[in-house]
C-alpha cells in the first residue's frame, strides 16, 4: 500500500503547493506553520482538490477517510445515533468510547465543536479504511481527548497521514514531512534525521 | 476600478441601461470589453458554462413563446458580464466604507458590515461546499437528493456557527450598534472616465441614437 505524488503542483488563489512525494504505509505526520498549507495538502490527498499539474497514484488503497479541520463538514445524522450509523458503525460503542452515552437522540449540530471533533474522529478511526487523513486532529480537543486520538493511532495499520502543528500528543512516527514554501519537504524516516 | 462609489454608479448605468434598451445592452458589452480583464474578471469557466447555457436556454424558450430571445440574450449577458466585473474588482472593507460615506457612522456603518460579513459569506461558502461534499461522499453511496439535503444542511450549519462566533467577537471588542469609522477610497486612473462612459450609456440607451440624429436637424 503506497501513495505516490508524481510532481503534484496545486494552486489556490496566489498560494500554490508542490509536492513529488512517495508515502509508504505507516504513520506520517505532515508539519508546518499555520498557512503553511497542510489542510490544502490534506484535502488533495483526500480527493477533494485535483492536481493542476502532476498526478497522484494509490496502490492498494480501496478506500481513503479524510477527517477536516472542522467537524461539523462532516455531520450529517439528525441525531448522534444517525450520525455513527450513517459511517456504517454500531452507535454504543461509539458513544461510549466518546463520553456521549445517555445523549444519543441530541442533534450533533448543538454539540460542542469539542464533541463534535470527538465523535468525528472516533467514527472515522473505527471505520475501516486504507489511507486515513487527520486534518489537525488536536485542534478543538481536551487534553483526555488527544491523548486517546494518540494511542489509537498507535499501531494504526494501513496508511496514516496527521497534519499538525502540535506532536507532542502524537506517536513516534514513520515519517516526518514538513511544508516550507508551498513545498512539501521530504524529512526523514524516525530515527533518521 | 478602485473607487466602489464610482463602479456602483457605472454598475447601476450599465444595468439600468441593458434593461432600457438592446442598444444599451451592447454599449454595456462594449464598455466590458474595452475596460474589464476579460478573462480574469469572469468567474471560474464551470460557472461561466452553466450561466452561459442556462440564459441561452431562456433566451430560446422566449423566442419560441414570441418574444425577442436575442434582446434577451443582449441584455441578461450585458447584466452578468458588468455584475461580474464589478465582483471581481471588489476589495475587502469597501462595502463598510461606503455605507459610512452614504449612511453616516450610525446606520452606514451597520449596513456596511453587515454587507462585508456577507460578502465574506458567499466567498468562504464555495471552499465550504466543496469540503462539505468530500466529507460526505466519503460515507459511501445516496440518492443524489438525499446527498444535496445533507450538504445544504451542514452548509447552513457552518455558516450560523461562524455567525455566532463572529457575533460574539464583536459584542467582545463592544460593539451594539454603529461605530467610528474614516472611510478611505482608493482612485484608479480609468475610474472616472469609466463612470463618465457608463452614465453616456445609460443616456444613449434613454434617448435613442436616432432620436439624438433627429434633435441634431
Amino acid at each position: 500500500m503506497k501513495v505516490v505524488l508524481d510532481r503534484v503542483r496545486v494552486r489556490r488563489g496566489t498560494f500554490e503547493l508542490c509536492a513529488d512525494a512517495c508515502l509508504d504505509e505507516g504513520l506520517h505526520l505532515v508539519s508546518g506553520r499555520v498557512g503553511s498549507g497542510k489542510s490544502t495538502f490534506a484535502l488533495l490527498l483526500g480527493g477533494g482538490l485535483v492536481p493542476d499539474a502532476g498526478r497522484i497514484d494509490l496502490f492498494g488503497v480501496a478506500r481513503r477517510l479524510l477527517v477536516q479541520q472542522f467537524a461539523e463538514f462532516h455531520i450529517t445524522g439528525r441525531t448522534v445515533v444517525d450520525e455513527a450509523v450513517s459511517w456504517g458503525l454500531q452507535p454504543h460503542g461509539v458513544l461510549a468510547r466518546v463520553g456521549l452515552e445517555g445523549r444519543g437522540e441530541a442533534d450533533p449540530f448543538r454539540l460542542s465543536r469539542g464533541e463534535q471533533k470527538r465523535l468525528v474522529i472516533e467514527c472515522a478511526l473505527a471505520s475501516a479504511s486504507d489511507l486515513l487523513m487527520l486534518d489537525e486532529p488536536f485542534a478543538s480537543c481536551d487534553l483526555r481527548e488527544k491523548h486517546r486520538i494518540g494511542r489509537a493511532l498507535t499501531d494504526r495499520p494501513g496508511l496514516t497521514v496527521v497534519m499538525t502543528h502540535d506532536t507532542r500528543y502524537l506517536p513516534a512516527p514513520d515519517w516526518s514531512w514538513t511544508i516550507e514554501g508551498g513545498t512539501l519537504r521530504s524529512a526523514s524516516k524516525s530515527g533518521e534525521s | 476600478m478602485l473607487d466602489v462609489r464610482l463602479r456602483l454608479i457605472a454598475l447601476a448605468s450599465l444595468t439600468l441601461a441593458a434593461y432600457v434598451s438592446t442598444t444599451g445592452a451592447l454599449l454595456a458589452c462594449a464598455w466590458w470589453l474595452v475596460l474589464s480583464h476579460r478573462r480574469r474578471d469572469l468567474p471560474s469557466l464551470r460557472m461561466v458554462i452553466y450561466l452561459g447555457v442556462m440564459v441561452v436556454l431562456a433566451a430560446i424558450a422566449t423566442s419560441l413563446s414570441g418574444g425577442d430571445g436575442l434582446s434577451y440574450l443582449a441584455r441578461i449577458g450585458a447584466v452578468l458580464l458588468v455584475a461580474s466585473y464589478a465582483f471581481s474588482h471588489r476589495q475587502d472593507g469597501e462595502l463598510l466604507d461606503l455605507g459610512v460615506w452614504v449612511l453616516g457612522r450610525r446606520i452606514g456603518f451597520d449596513l456596511g458590515l453587515t454587507a462585508e460579513l456577507a460578502l465574506q459569506a458567499v466567498e468562504v461558502a464555495g471552499d465550504d461546499l466543496a469540503r462539505i461534499r468530500l466529507a460526505v461522499a466519503q460515507k459511501g453511496p445516496a440518492s443524489r437528493l438525499r446527498r444535496w439535503v445533507e450538504v445544504g444542511t451542514a452548509l447552513l450549519f457552518a455558516h450560523l456557527r461562524r455567525s455566532q462566533e463572529i457575533a460574539l467577537v464583536l459584542a467582545l471588542r463592544g460593539y451594539s450598534g454603529g461605530g467610528a469609522y474614516c472611510p478611505r477610497f482608493s482612485h484608479g486612473r480609468w475610474d472616472s472616465p469609466a463612470a463618465l462612459g457608463a452614465i453616456c450609456i445609460l443616456l444613449l440607451a434613454i434617448v435613442e441614437p436616432r432620436d439624438i440624429f433627429i434633435l441634431l436637424q
